[in-house]
Order: C-alpha cells, then structure tokens, then sequence
C-alpha cells in the first residue's frame, strides 16, 4: 500500500499567519487581550533599553578617546621608518622614499631625517638638546610644522641656506661670515638666554678620534627662527638644521636615522605600520607608529572599552531572559490552542519554529528601536551643552564617535540572542501531547 | 473480516446505499491494542480490537466512560498511537514515519471534532475553517472560497467574520465540522461532539451529520454516550473494558 508524499514546506503560510495574528493583533484587541500587549511590549522594551545603552554608551566613550588620542598625538610623527633592530642607522636610500608611499594609500608624504644629541652653547650657558636634521624640501609636507614657528613666515626651505648672525658670540674675533641656520625650540632659547638672529655653537657629543684623543667637533650656526608646539619635550630641547649639515656634523654622511611617514588619518598608524612592516623586513627596517610610546595608555582605554562593552551586552542578556519568561508564559497560556493547531497537522517542529520566530521578531523589534531612540540621543547630546560637562567641552555637546562595525554587530548579536532566548519555549511548546491537553476536562 | 460484507446488498447496509468493496475500506483495523504504562501498573484500554469501516458509512461507538471508545477514536485520528496490531485508514498506516508524516496524515485523511475547545479564539470563523487548508500549503484562495462554502453548508454563512467568543457552542461546534472537511478527508471523527450542548442544539449539531453524510458521502466515526443519537446512526459499536461487545454491522452481515 503507498505512502503518499510529504510536501516540504507546508506550513509557512500558516506559521506567518498565527505569527502575525499573535504577535499584532493583541495589539489591535481589547478585555484581556491587553494583557498579552504588554507581554509583548515588555521584552520589546527590554531589548531596546539594551540596544540603546550601547549605542549611547559606547559612542560617546569612543568620542572621548578620539580626542584624547589627538591631544598625545600632538606633535609626532604618525609613522617613524627605523631600523628593525636595535638604535642604529640606516643607509640613505632615495629608492626608499619612492617606494615607501606605494605601499599604502594611507600614505601622504615621506621624508628622511637625522637625529643626534647634542650640546648647544650659548654665550651663557651649554644645554643638552636633540639636533634634528631634516630635509629643508619636503619636510614641511610630512610635518606640518608652520602653525607653530612664532614668526609666521617662517619654513623649513630657509634651513637650506646659511645666514649672517646679527650678534657674535663672546669668544669669537670674526664679526663677518654667514652661518648655517637652524630653528630652536622656545623654551631652550629662553634657557640659553639667545633670539633670533644669535649665533650658537653646536658641540658633538660623539668622541672624534684625532691626533690627540678626544676632539669633539664643533659647529658654529645662528637662530633663523623659533617655535612654541604646546609640548614640553619639543620645546626645550629640538633643534632643527638640514639634513645635510647633520649629516656631516655626525660624520655619517650616507645615513639617516629614518623616515617620518604623514598618514591620511593618524588614528590608523597601528594598521598602516603593520601594513608597512611586511614589506620593510626584507630591508631590516621596521615601521614604528606614533601610539607605541603611549601603549599603557592606550591599552588601557581598549580595555575599558571592551569592559563597558560587555557589562552592556549583559544589560541586553536580561533583556533576553524577559523574552524567555513571556514566551514560556504563552505556551502555558496557549497549550490547548497549540494542542488543537497539532491536532489538525501542524508539525512538531513547525511550532518550534513559530516560536523561535516570535522571539526574533521581538529581538529585531527592540533592537530597530533601540538603535532609532540611541542615534537620536547621540544627536542630541552632541549637538546640546550640557552643564554638566561645561568646563571640559565649552560650548559644544558631547563628542561622540559612532563605530559602525559595533552598532551592527550589536543587533545581529541582540538578533541572534533574542532567538536563542526562544528556544527554551519553542522546546516546551513541542512537547505538548494533544490528547492529553485536549481530553483535559477541566476546560 | 476483510470479505465478510463484500458480497452484500442490504438495504440498510450504509445511509448512502452505497456497495462496499476491499477499495472502499475507510478504516481497517486488526487486533488493536493500546497499553498505557504509568509508574508500577499498566492500564489495557484497548484489548485486541478488529473491524472494519466501508466508505460512505456513518458509525456510532457507544460504551461507558473508560469502555475504551476515546482511546479508539484517538488512535483513529492518529493522535494517540497503538502498542501493537494493524491500523490503516484510507489504505494508508498513519504511523508510518515521522512526525512529519503522521502531522500530513492529520492534516489530509482525518477531521476531528473534540467535545468542546475546538476553535482557535484569536481567529474568526472563516479563519478557523481555513487553518488545515493552509498548514497543506494549497493555494489560498481556493482554500478560503471552500471554506465558505462549507460554512454556508452548515448553516454559518452569515456569521463567517465572527470570532469563537461571539458564537454560540452549537454554532463553534459546527464551525469546528466544517474545519474537520476543508481538507476532504476520508474519516470525519467525533469525540462526544454534542456532549456540551443543550437538547435542542444537539439534535441540529446530529441532524447536521446525517446531512453531511447522505449529501457528501463522508465517512462518521463518531463516540457518543447520547443513545438517542446512536441509534439514528445506521451501525453502532458497543464497546467494554477495551473490547468490541456488540457491532450492529457484524449483525448484519453475518451470515
């Protein structure tokens, strides 16, 4: 005797139709028809409280440590070229610099510099200071540095010429002559008690073998200009000169001490960096971003961010449980219904199925106003001061940061958990047995 | 058991007057039994039960409560399943396979009418009838426009829009019948289908049945405990403890 067929995806049509019908119409009814609205409302609200707190939290977290991270930004180089190991330096290869930018688009300009210790003698005193040798040409592309020279004509091309002095030093006979230039941090002139237009004395710090020993060699330059950056570092101990003069200065007239690299967007040095180190191995160089002298910091803010992040999925697991309990409610509620639906051939799993199905609609649903009621709170908390946080951020709101790859991994992940909340009820509603729920008399 | 009644003419054989045959066999069964197992004893609610349903017939099970008539019904309509012995309705084993299976056999060759509940209270009258139709995937349209049919057919034309809660127990329970055919099943089952009813609605909800079965040929197996409606149905089934004590058919037929 045959056995006819079973058609695969019978029940769908009817799944959508009690899916709708249950999930809306409680809605739309009255008496105690209500009371299963506010079944419904309530997870709904559960996960968009979660939803929400996310987007909020997380966004104007990630705000705040955009700011910080371009307050240590500051002044330095987005990616520094150096040699993979150790503190040496590398041979001056202009192949390099035409390479370099092509392997990143992140990549807007490269050039080479020269740094050394130094001391700079005034006709008062000898400071410590750092000698850094740049290329006059293209420095100012990579550095950005004309904001900060106080006489606003200023440009690193000048270093390429040499000067006259408009003072001499104490010591010296000759009044006449021109001198290479170089640019100094204001702090340090102040401490050496010299402007602009003074001539200074660069001594090297590196043993020179001579006839008779220790000869350290000398360099006599003046002050073309002056700069103020705002950081303590730059301004009290950075002198500039042109690579060249460095160069011979060191006696390392093929050398460079590396490549600063400028970065379209300096907050991706870390990729761009890792990116650039592939392909710099091969050379026994190695790219170092700007964020590896801040790590403990920065670590630390990542930390908390991954913290926060956690404790508000957590706010969204309890909204989760709500689904669970509501759900597992309207099976008990239910029983004889769905007791009736398997009487006239609705398939075990196809009511597993209609309730794994509710729970995602619940899911999505919260999560759709979670997301709309957070973005239009970020807008307005970014938009409006608020006292609270006068002082710190005057005049506008709240800086805020929305990461698009955690808003939408939020919801898929809310989603997901929103339907794993249902499995539990969908188990429960598949164990119903229609006769006996249905032979209850107690209806 | 199979032949006994096949060469027979007898006017009274079945309301239709149609002539059974081994292809006409509705219900067949052999040696059915049913044990329920709860803890340290067993209870036997069925004990070895055997006959057989022509199509068309319209079939009375009557007996006290615990004679075993529910458990055989249930079991009929593939909602409850045997320990041992041979089912088949329709020619088909509703057991066979899966619960996919069995759920598609529910769907297709039975229609169940239960005492009372029958209805779901969120969907109209029209909506109730068309649910079958569209747990079988077929097409909506010809699904709904059956089922107002059938509600006409029953008497509820006028009131297709009504919801479980505005409708009389009469009318749910011939909403509820109407659902049962949407499907064209071979067996229409009920289990105590007027038991809640008043005496006037009763006798409309049997008059209903013995309609359906003289103008559509379907084929009742229906449980009652309301004499007066057993014997207005041509064949009744007397069962005890589990057991087939009287059957008006075998009376019949034996020779």
């Amino acid at each position: 005797m045959a056995h006819d067929p079973t058609p695969l995806r019978p029940g769908l049509a009817a799944i959508l139709f009690l899916l709708k019908r249950y999930l809306f119409s409680s809605w739309t009814a009255r008496k105690r028809k209500s009371q299963a609205a506010f079944g419904v409302a309530l997870p709904v609200v559960g996960i968009a409280v979660g939803v929400c707190a996310f987007t909020v939290v997380l966004s104007v977290m990630g705000g705040f440590v955009q700011g910080l991270k371009k307050r240590l930004l500051g002044v330095e180089p987005h990616i520094e070229v150096v040699v993979r190991e150790g503190f040496g330096r590398i041979p001056a290869q202009a192949e390099l610099l035409r390479r370099l930018p092509q392997l990143s688009n992140q990549i807007v300009s490269v050039s080479p510099f020269i740094k050394s210790d130094v001391i700079v003698q005034s006709s008062r005193k000898p400071m410590t200071a750092l000698l850094w040798g740049v290329d006059t040409q293209n420095a100012e592309e990579v550095m950005r540095f004309n904001s900060y020279f106080l006489n606003s004509d200023s440009r690193f091309s000048e270093l390429a010429e040499d000067a006259e002095a408009e003072t001499s030093l104490q010591d010296e006979s000759q009044a006449g002559g021109t001198f290479p230039t170089l640019f100094a941090g204001e702090k340090l002139l102040n401490v050496l008690d010299s402007s602009v237009g003074d001539r200074l004395t660069l001594i090297s710090t590196q043993p020179d073998e001579g006839l008779g020993g220790f000869a350290p060699t000398q360099q006599p330059v003046v002050v073309a200009g002056a700069f103020h950056t705002g950081s303590m570092t730059h301004d009290s101990k950075v002198i500039f000169a042109r690579l060249e003069l460095v160069q011979k200065f060191m006696d390392a007239p093929g050398e460079w001490s590396g490549i600063q690299v400028a970065l379209r967007e300096p907050l991706e040095a870390e990729t761009v960096a890792l990116q650039l180190n592939e392909a710099l191995k091969a050379d026994g160089l190695r790219a170092k971003p700007w964020t590896e002298s801040n790590k403990a910091l920065l670590k630390a803010l990542r930390l908390e961010r991954w913290g926060m992040s956690f404790v508000l999925y957590m706010v969204i697991l309890v909204g989760c449980f709500s689904i669970t309990i509501t759900l597992v409610l309207a099976v008990r509620r239910k029983a004889r219904e769905m007791a009736i639906l398997r009487s006239i051939g609705l398939r075990r799993v196809d009511l597993g199925l209609l309730y794994l199905l509710k729970g995602g609609i619940i899911g999505l649903v919260g999560v759709v106003l979670g997301l709309g009621f957070g973005l239009l709170l970020l807008q307005v908390v970014s938009k409006i001061p608020l006292s609270i946080i006068e002082d710190a951020y005057p005049g506008h709101g709240l800086p805020v940061l929305v990461s698009w790859s955690d808003v939408i991994s939020v919801s898929l992940g809310s989603l997901l958990l929103s339907v794993v909340a249902a499995i539990w009820p969908a188990l429960e509603v598949m164990r119903i047995d229609p006769v006996e729920t249905l032979s209850d008399r107690a209806a | 058991m199979l032949n006994a009644s096949e060469n027979e003419k007898s006017p009274t054989a079945t309301l239709s007057g149609r002539v059974g045959s081994h292809a006409d066999l509705a219900v067949e069964i052999r040696d059915l039994r049913k044990v329920y197992n709860m803890g340290e004893f067993s209870l036997e609610a069925l004990c070895g039960v055997s006959f057989t349903i022509r199509r068309g017939e319209a079939v009375a099970i009557v007996g006290e409560s615990g004679s075993g008539k529910s458990t055989l019904l249930h079991i009929v309509g593939a909602l409850d399943s045997p320990t041992s012995g041979d089912v088949r309705v329709g020619g088909l084993n509703p057991f066979q396979g899966t619960d996919h299976q069995v759920s598609h056999f529910r769907n297709q060759h039975v229609g169940f009418v239960f005492q009372h509940n029958n209805l779901l209270p969120e969907f109209n009258a029209l909506e109730n009838v068309v649910m079958p139709g569209l747990i079988s995937g077929k097409n909506a349209t010809q699904v709904y426009r059956r089922a107002q049919a059938l509600l006409e057919r029953v008497g509820l034309g006028q009131r297709v829009a009504h919801y479980p809660g505005q409708l009389s127990g009469g009318e749910q329970q011939r909403v509820a019948i109407a659902r049962a055919l949407i499907n064209e099943p071979v067996l229409l089952l009920a289990d105590e289908p007027s038991g809640n009813l008043d005496s006037r609605n009763a006798a409309n909800i049997h008059a209903l049945f013995a309609e359906l079965n003289r103008d559509l040929h379907t084929t009742l197996v229906i449980v009652t405990h309301n004499q007066d409606f057993a014997h207005t149905l041509p064949r009744r089934i007397e069962m005890r403890d589990g057991r087939i004590v009287a059957d008006s058919a075998a009376a019949i037929s034996s020779p």
